[in-house]
């Protein structure tokens, strides 16, 4: 008869790291021998989010409020202290949602430091960053990152000598942009970028005109919600095969999309501008589904 | 290719036979690189994998050959499939199940029973339960691991 204590450690790390991590950090009282393996998972997941439905909250807002404030500082003290000796040698993901109670953009930017310099092939961060840079300067010349997901964050100063050289999917939702090139710029250093979503906020949105001019991009999905203050926008990407665009802003502004000869399937929903004009610049496409009023 | 050489045994550490189709063992690493060498003919032994765990490593290998061979059945009913495959394994069949994916290099089934074990154990409560760990902490000790991963306990 099998049992676990069968299993060599490279094994229970595996079997841990399809656990929740705050589970599989847990395992750390078992026994000795499990104290310390879950610093070798390499996938690792930390958010503040508070879970209401799981557990019996205080009716209280007061007191929520003080047991919100007092887990995020318990989050925080443990990535500070254990994410620096986390001892796999690469990590594949990691995610950090942050969106609830407040942790300072200095230590979000340590945290995305370390990972860059663990090899870091996935990173999500949702986290509101109020007009701060969390980013390091390593960040933008990160050869192992593959996938980056984005959520509320301030995109600022990058560095057109960046190059995010291995990065293939992108997605980009509700971001701050400090200036009408951010978004461009990013794009510009991510010469093998093949999926690519963007979700502008519309609020406070600095961002009035863009082109996306990615030639390796076979993905692309966009929103543009009604409000902000949108003039245009250009697309240009010879390799696109899917493009899904919502576009509900209804004051007049224009739409731009070129050489797409390999579009094969499309998704458009529209509220303002011409639809035909559209659709001639789409040609090639196979499959398509319109919503427009 | 004649019909013997597309059929291939392979022997489990208790003697028992299996004839299968060379596309269904080649999933396996391990019988792949056995494969390429030369010296070893048609009949494979494994000494690590037992009769009745090959039997279901088989099973399992069947099917995924089958479906990404014609790429008739839909990845769904294969996900399907392998939640049923794994659902009612004990534990001990589980661990045997792992450790022979391991021997044999199959990434999808290691994946599969790795996935399966951590399935059963959501909370550290069933883990304790199901893994039937034996804690050699002193309550001291224990505390101790507690206080300083605090975030891991603090529900």
């Amino acid at each position: 008869m099998a049992r676990l204590s069968d299993l060599p450690d490279d094994l229970l790390v595996k079997i841990l790291s399809y656990l929740p991590t705050k589970v599989a950090v847990s395992t750390s009282v078992l026994s000795k021998r499990w104290q310390f393996l879950w610093m070798w998972l390499p996938n690792l997941e930390y958010s503040n989010s508070n879970d209401y439905s799981s557990r019996d909250y205080p009716e209280s807002a007061t007191l929520r409020e003080i047991f919100d404030r007092m887990r995020s500082t318990t989050l925080r003290e443990f990535v500070d202290k254990n994410l620096p000796l986390h001892r796999a040698p690469v990590i594949e993901s990691l995610r950090l949602d942050l969106r609830y109670r407040s942790i300072k953009p200095a230590v979000l930017k340590r945290w995305v430091e370390i990972s860059v310099s663990r090899n870091v092939r996935e990173l999500e961060v949702s986290y509101d960053s109020k007009s701060k840079n969390i980013f390091p300067g390593s960040f933008y010349t990160c050869a192992s990152l593959v996938i980056l997901k984005l959520g509320f964050v301030n995109l600022m100063d990058v560095p057109s000598t960046g190059s995010l050289c291995s990065l293939k999917t992108l997605k980009l939702q509700y971001l701050e942009y400090a200036n009408q090139g951010s978004l461009q710029r990013l794009l510009s250093i991510c010469p093998v970028l093949e999926e690519l979503s963007v979700h502008f906020s519309g609020e406070g949105e600095c961002v009035k005109e863009f082109t996306i001019i990615v030639p390796s991009l076979r993905s692309l999905s966009l929103l543009i919600p009604n409000c902000g203050n949108i003039g245009g926008y250009v697309i240009d990407a010879p390799s696109l095969t899917y493009f899904k665009l919502e576009d509900r802003y209804a004051k007049e502004h224009y739409a731009k999309i070129t050489n797409v000869p390999n579009l094969r399937e499309a998704y458009v929903d529209v509220v303002s501008f011409n639809v035909k004009g559209l659709i001639r610049s789409i040609t090639s496409v196979k499959r398509l589904t319109i919503c427009s009023q | 290719m004649s019909k013997s050489e597309k059929k291939i045994v392979l022997k489990s550490l208790d003697n028992e036979a299996f004839e299968v189709e060379k596309a269904v063992a080649l999933q396996s690493q391990t019988i792949w690189v056995m494969c390429e060498d030369k010296c070893v003919g048609n009949e494979i032994p494994l000494e690590n994998v037992t009769g009745q765990i090959l039997a279901k490593v088989i099973d399992y290998c069947k099917k995924h050959a089958v479906v990404d061979g014609d790429g008739d059945e839909s990845s769904e009913e294969l996900k399907n499939w392998d939640t049923e495959f794994t659902k009612n394994m004990d534990q001990s069949t589980l661990f045997n199940m792992i450790l022979a994916a391991n021997y044999l290099n199959i990434k999808s089934l290691l994946n599969l029973t790795c996935q399966a074990v951590a399935d059963k154990t959501k909370t550290i409560d069933e883990f304790h339960t199901f893994l039937n760990i034996e804690n050699n902490f002193t309550p001291e000790e224990e505390a101790q691991i507690c206080q300083e991963n605090l975030w891991a306990f603090d529900d």
